[in-house]
């Protein structure tokens, strides 16, 4: 048995060696991970700020006025100098100097004054439509503030309908850099693990010292769990630099366990290191495991959840992704930094990423056997 | 030029019998086209919620149907909030709302009653919109309500959007010209990123600067093929976009070439660079998705809005070619050619991939001597 | 600085970035014009670097080369219209036809159109390609790679040739018709570098020039050099087996014999000087005639002498005859495709076995098979009576293994080199600390421990890994082409290593291009088309194709001879 174990330690020294030894490998472990969390982390935010707004007031009365008065205080929008006739607004438009155009009417303020039904234009850019579904609404939210407030001047107390009050359980003020810490996590971890098993065997068969390795009395398991933990320990070592930064830097709150945390990082890990490793068996250069890991790579980004729903997806394609270990690490992680997940909660999502792990790794090593002829 | 046109020759024979280019350029944007179209959807969803109702009121039930009959949601509905606590831990519920006991009866006196709404503030992609469809759910709701018993809807305001480009603000319509920026960074990083390397590895580097061809000329070969190899991607992307996914074309396909063109300069002259920086293929790698793909996708605006970021990552974007492309390919989609902004887009790309290619001339010269 | 002189090379130095040694050391050298030159040396001595100085893909530091008057710093670009430069690995598309390397080539080179046709029928008549046409270059064997090389670097109708190693890993057929070839072009007045590693080709050059670590040793006509060792070189008959052997260390201890080597069942040394006596063995020596590699050791002094420290601490094997290596009906198939058939063959404790044969003829196959990197289709293979197949970790804990280029971990050190190999075949612990010392003394590795395996020059890196390869005392040691490109010297003391490891009991298998290496076999097996053609010791193969016109044949001679019968076996 210890035999078994002082030939694992010896691949595994070897593994890290190659990382560690010279300063640049060394460096762009630590360096690559900083930047992106520097640069991304303030980057991911589907809020609407400083939206650009020109605002055309036909209208000299008092309620056009107030309106165009309070869409200026706002800090969402800022407005342009609403010296613009109708065409230059639209040029603007097109232009892409403005996102929102606020048309207030001649006879607006009259018809707010008698209640007969004043309505506001809102000319926006549909080339930005997510923006501008967002900036509608905080426009909206404006004005029926100032509705109401009319509606409360006639008849004190009576309400504009039915009042809603909105909580953010988890973050409350919808800080969007707590959810994206733990998300930057997984996709550095991502990268990083899957770049680094991808090319390893790839580089070791290209340069010849593969054939060692076959030569020598190590198992075609001993070769795989000697590649699979150190990955998993560079897995380790940059999620605790990430945590480390996203609490001292961000302020991200930790409720659940910080060991739970690792447990994640170590199975989603094991998972992405079994498909990289498997990429690795099946090309010869180093130059195909770099396509193969892209090719893996950019998927699991796009259609994780991290920019966009999945519940935004057709129904098949929702299905397929749970595929995607990315999904289940977002998931898990988010959940245990701001949820406290329990452990229940969090194995419902980390089953799936095990045995995409063990079917990934059984097959290299079933190619393995078979191209030793 | 004679030398030029024998290496441009070689290098189109080389990449047509060469499979990964041809998987690179040909496969790989189709599948990221399927990907950003199909898995990349900032439109209304379906969204799992849950209702707490807490009484039976005529009121709440029939608010609960208003629920459950909106396209929106799959309303799980249930007596006490605690009952949902676990499902939006585990996030099988996006989103809750509460209505509370008194709801119809405090409505009836014209008292104000409110409505909590939770929602799962870990998603924050959702949240907002969550919220938003639920109070919006309210308020048709309200605003039938109120029709029923022949009231007028309260408010003396209302808005009348109008969208410009995109009427019906179909996420797609935007993101699909954006994410064609997206599929083109990468074909072209990856496909310069490890041009020279392998040149190098292969030792035919050597006996091709032995023949009279200078080293600038060997590259400038290479880029050629690679560039229109990638216009050839970009044409396949539009084709997709307009035939399959039916996105409006509205501009020109010159423009387009034009703008890619540009474009391709850019984002050529950053995977060379990266080549030439690094030494080994792994490292490469590494920087051409950390600087290649990972920023077009997230620092571009084709998701996230640049004027929302910080100020000072506003200002690194300006130096991220991507920005410039997925505007003006917004643009050319969707609105047609608008040409101030489309010179003002290529003359910011263009400086960038001038200034790519002239630190990577001054590292290549130094090295070789 | 003669009249005549074409080449002119003055104190020229190029260090490169992390290497200890600088490749060019104050070189000084000069050509004449016409006919051919031989720039001899092992690899790492600075052939390729001055090659590529003197077309200007480089830069040197100090010092200055002239071609035909033109600098090579300045006036690169007139040098490289007049010459033309083939490379190692010759250059070639691998992606391209053999007609679209040479359109290539002829476009790059301005050739103009009108006369294309007819150069290109004329080259591809005299390398004998024309039938290969449309067949990508990829897909050449050796020999036409090189042929290929040749014709595109002849389309500018060049002055001058530099060809770097056109022979390397070239089965000897090939490497004696390229040599025709190019001999008949510099006899039409063409001046042709020909750098090489080979010293059989060197004798036959016009004059030479040697390069070691990056120094002119030596320039001038062969035939000089040869002079320098004239009636120094003795044989001496009629030894088998580990007898060879141990006469051989014997006589390498004496202070009268600077140099020694095996050729078949004859030990041939170079005395200290003319006449000397030898003491150690009486018998019946008779002079020999020298070859260029016994003017090159003289010329540096002797090869390396006394016991091998590394094999006298060795533990000896077990004074049986066991069977170590054992291969039984050997086979071999990928797909239709039959690589290997049939082989079986046993090597008993202690002896030295080679493969050899043609690149392609499954000598590699077999030798991989034999060490465990192919599973045979059918037949066994086996190591001290244990199946690779069945019980590899068993089998495999008893192999060293050396590859080709040594297929070491560049980006470690040599300790960490040597801790992970050691490692890997289970030395732990004491044993493992005291072996890892052993071979930092034996091989003088004491300033390197530290040093990135990718910087090491190349003798260290070859005599790292043999020090991997025999740290933990494997009954059965493995070779790939263990010494292709290395310096006599350098390749002396391995084979005192070895040797002396044959003594002690360790069984080796070998594969080999050199066929001097061949001679230091007990027995040898010819492997070619996958099957095994000729075996016995190298004297009784020289002694099948021994006849009137060739008396004494080299093993060279065998080789091509033997390959020649088989082929007519198969019409």
């Amino acid at each position: 048995m210890t035999a078994f174990l002082r030939r694992l330690k010896t691949l595994i020294v070897k593994e890290l060696l190659i990382l560690l030894r010279d300063a640049k490998g060394r460096s762009m472990l630590v360096v690559p991970p900083l930047l992106q969390l520097l640069l991304f982390a303030y980057a991911v935010t589907l809020e609407v700020r400083d939206v650009k707004v020109a605002i055309l007031n036909n209208d000299a009365g008092i309620h056009s006025q107030a309106v165009a008065r309070r869409i200026k205080a706002s800090p969402y929008f800022i407005v342009a100098e609403s010296t613009l006739n109708q065409s230059e607004l639209e040029e603007a438009l097109v232009n892409q100097e403005i996102l929102l155009g606020l048309i207030l009417p001649s006879d607006f303020s009259a018809k707010a004054e008698n209640r007969t039904g004043a309505s506001m234009q809102i000319l926006s850019d549909g080339r930005k439509s997510n923006a501008v579904q967002i900036a509608t609404a905080y426009v909206a939210e404006i004005v029926s503030q100032y509705a109401l407030e009319l509606a409360e001047a006639d008849r004190p107390g009576v309400g504009l309908g039915v009042q809603t009050v909105g909580r953010h359980w988890f973050n409350p003020n919808l800080t969007y850099v707590w959810t994206i810490i733990p998300s930057l996590m997984c996709i550095i971890t991502l990268l990083m693990t899957l770049n680094l098993s991808a090319m390893s065997l790839a580089r070791e068969k290209e340069l010849g010292t593969f054939e060692q390795l076959l030569v020598a009395p190590f198992s075609p398991a001993e070769i795989i769990i000697g590649k699979l933990a150190p990955a998993i320990l560079l897995a380790s070592f940059e999620s605790m630099l990430i945590y480390g930064l996203g609490r001292l830097l961000y302020g991200v709150p930790m409720r659940g366990s910080f060991l739970l945390m690792m447990m994640c990082v170590i199975i989603f890990s094991f998972s992405i290191i079994g498909f990289g490793l498997f990429v690795s068996s099946i090309v010869k250069t180093q130059q195909q495991a770099i396509v193969g890991a892209f090719m893996f790579m950019v998927p699991s980004v796009a259609l994780s959840g991290f920019a966009a729903p999945v519940e935004n997806m057709p129904l098949w394609l929702q299905r397929a992704v749970i595929m995607n270990p990315l999904k289940h690490a977002l998931i898990m992680l988010k959940g245990v930094f701001l949820k406290n997940m329990p452990a229940g909660e969090v194995w419902l999502n980390a089953w799936p990423l095990l045995v995409i792990g063990v079917l990934s790794l059984a097959f290299s090593g079933w190619l393995f056997r078979k191209n030793l002829g | 030029m004679r030398i030029l046109r024998a290496l441009i020759v070689k290098e189109f024979i080389q990449v047509k019998r060469d499979p990964a280019t041809v998987f690179v350029t040909l496969l790989l944007p189709l599948v990221l086209m399927f990907i950003f179209g199909y898995g990349v959807n900032l439109d209304v969803g379906r969204f799992p919620i849950g209702l707490v109702v807490e009484s039976d009121e005529p009121e709440s039930v029939s608010l609960l149907t208003a629920f459950s009959n909106s396209k929106s949601f799959d309303v799980v509905s249930g007596r006490d909030i605690r009952e949902f606590e676990a499902d939006l831990i585990a996030g099988r519920l996006k989103g809750l709302a509460v209505v509370p006991a008194d709801f119809g009866r405090k409505r009836a006196v014209g008292q104000a009653s409110a409505i909590q709404i939770v929602t799962d503030g870990t998603e924050a992609n959702t949240a907002a919109l969550v919220r938003s469809y639920i109070q919006t759910t309210i308020a048709q709701w309200e605003a039938g309500q109120l029709l029923e018993q022949g009231r007028r809807p309260n408010s003396p305001i209302s808005l009348e959007p109008r969208a410009w480009f995109n009427p019906e603000l179909t996420s797609r319509n935007f993101l699909l010209p954006g994410a064609i920026a997206v599929i083109l960074t990468i074909t072209g990083v990856i496909l310069t990123a490890l041009v020279i390397a392998r040149e190098w590895e292969r030792g035919t580097m050597e006996s091709l600067m032995s023949a009279p061809a200078s080293v600038g000329q060997i590259i400038f070969a290479k880029l050629f093929v690679y560039f229109s190899l990638a216009l050839f991607s970009l044409t396949l992307c539009w084709a997709v976009a307009v035939h399959w996914y039916e996105i409006p074309f509205r501009g020109s396909f010159l423009a387009l070439l034009a703008l890619g063109s540009v474009f391709l300069v850019a984002a050529l002259g950053q995977g060379l660079l990266i080549s030439a920086l690094t030494k080994n293929q792994y490292h490469a790698a590494e920087l051409a998705m950390i600087t290649g793909f990972l920023p077009s996708f997230l620092l571009s605006g084709v998701i996230f809005e640049i004027s929302s970021m910080p100020l000072a990552l506003q200002t690194v974007t300006r130096v991220i070619p991507a920005r410039y492309f997925v505007s003006s390919l917004q643009t050319l989609f969707l609105a047609g050619n608008v040409w101030p902004l489309f010179v003002s887009s290529m003359l910011h790309m263009a400086l960038i991939g001038l200034a790519f290619f002239f630190v990577m001339a001054f590292r290549t010269v130094k090295k070789v001597a | 600085m003669s009249e005549s002189s074409f080449i002119v090379v003055k104190n020229l130095t190029k260090t490169f970035k992390g290497q200890i040694r600088p490749a060019l050391d104050g070189l000084e050298a000069e050509v004449e014009k016409g006919g051919m030159i031989g720039l001899v040396g092992p690899d790492g001595a600075g052939k390729t670097t001055l090659l590529r100085l003197l077309i200007g893909l480089l830069v040197p530091e100090t010092g200055s080369a002239t071609v035909d008057g033109l600098d090579c710093r300045k006036e690169a670009d007139r040098i490289r219209l007049m010459s033309g430069y083939m490379p190692q690995k010759f250059g070639l598309y691998e992606d391209l036809t053999v007609w679209e390397n040479l359109t290539l080539y002829a476009d790059l080179r301005n050739v103009p159109k009108t006369s294309r046709a007819a150069k290109f029928d004329e080259l591809l008549a005299f390398t004998d390609l024309d039938r290969f046409k449309t067949r990508l270059a990829g897909r050449l064997s050796g020999g036409m790679k090189q042929k290929l090389g040749l014709a595109c670097v002849m389309l500018s109708t060049p002055k001058l040739l530099l060809l770097d190693e056109p022979s390397v890993g070239v089965d000897p057929i090939s490497r004696r018709e390229l040599w025709r070839m190019v001999t008949k072009l510099s006899d039409d007045g063409l001046t042709v570098v020909w750098a090489t590693s080979y010293l059989d080709e060197a004798e036959k050059c016009a004059s030479v020039i040697l390069l070691h670590q990056g120094r002119n040793l030596f320039s001038g006509p062969p035939a000089e050099a040869l002079s320098r060792v004239e009636g120094r070189c003795l044989a001496l008959g009629g030894l088998v087996g580990q007898e060879r052997r141990l006469a051989l260390t014997e006589l390498l201890k004496e202070e009268a014999v600077i140099d020694g080597l095996i050729q078949g069942g004859d030990i041939k040394i170079v005395a200290k000087a003319k006449g000397s006596p030898v003491r150690a063995r009486q018998g019946a020596w008779r002079p020999m005639k020298p070859s260029f590699e016994d003017a090159f050791i003289d010329i540096l002094g002797g090869s390396s002498m006394g016991e091998s420290e590394l094999a006298k601490r060795m533990e000896n094997k077990p004074d049986d005859d066991a069977v170590v290596i054992e291969a039984k009906n050997l086979t071999k198939r990928f797909g239709d495709f039959v690589a290997v058939q049939n082989n079986t063959f046993q090597i008993r404790r202690g002896r030295i076995f080679g493969l050899l044969g043609p690149n392609g003829a499954g000598k590699s196959t077999t030798f991989k098979m034999m060490c465990g990197l192919l599973s045979p289709t059918s037949g066994t293979a086996a190591i001290a009576g244990f199946n690779l197949l069945n019980s590899p970790s068993k089998a495999r804990s008893r192999i060293g293994y050396m590859a080709q280029k040594f297929s070491l971990y560049e980006q470690l050190s040599v300790a960490q080199n040597l801790n992970f190999f050691s490692g890997a075949y289970g030395l732990h612990g004491k044993s493992q600390k005291e072996q890892t010392e052993l071979m930092k003394q034996v091989f003088g590795l004491a300033p390197y421990m530290n040093v990135s395996a990718a910087n090491l020059p190349l003798g260290y890196k070859q005599r790292l890994a043999l020090a991997c390869a025999v740290m933990h005392q494997p009954e059965a040691l493995f070779l790939d082409e263990p010494t292709s490109g290395v310096d006599p010297l350098t390749r002396r003391e391995f084979w005192l290593h070895i040797n002396h490891l044959a003594i002690k009991g360790m069984t080796v298998m070998i594969t080999t291009h050199f066929m001097e290496e061949a001679e230091y076999c007990d027995e040898i097996a010819l492997i070619y088309r996958g099957r095994n053609i000729a075996s016995g010791s190298p004297d009784q193969l020289k002694a099948m194709v021994a006849s009137e016109k060739l008396k004494e044949p080299a093993m060279e001679d065998a080789f091509i001879e033997l390959i020649g019968r088989a082929d007519l076996e198969e019409e």
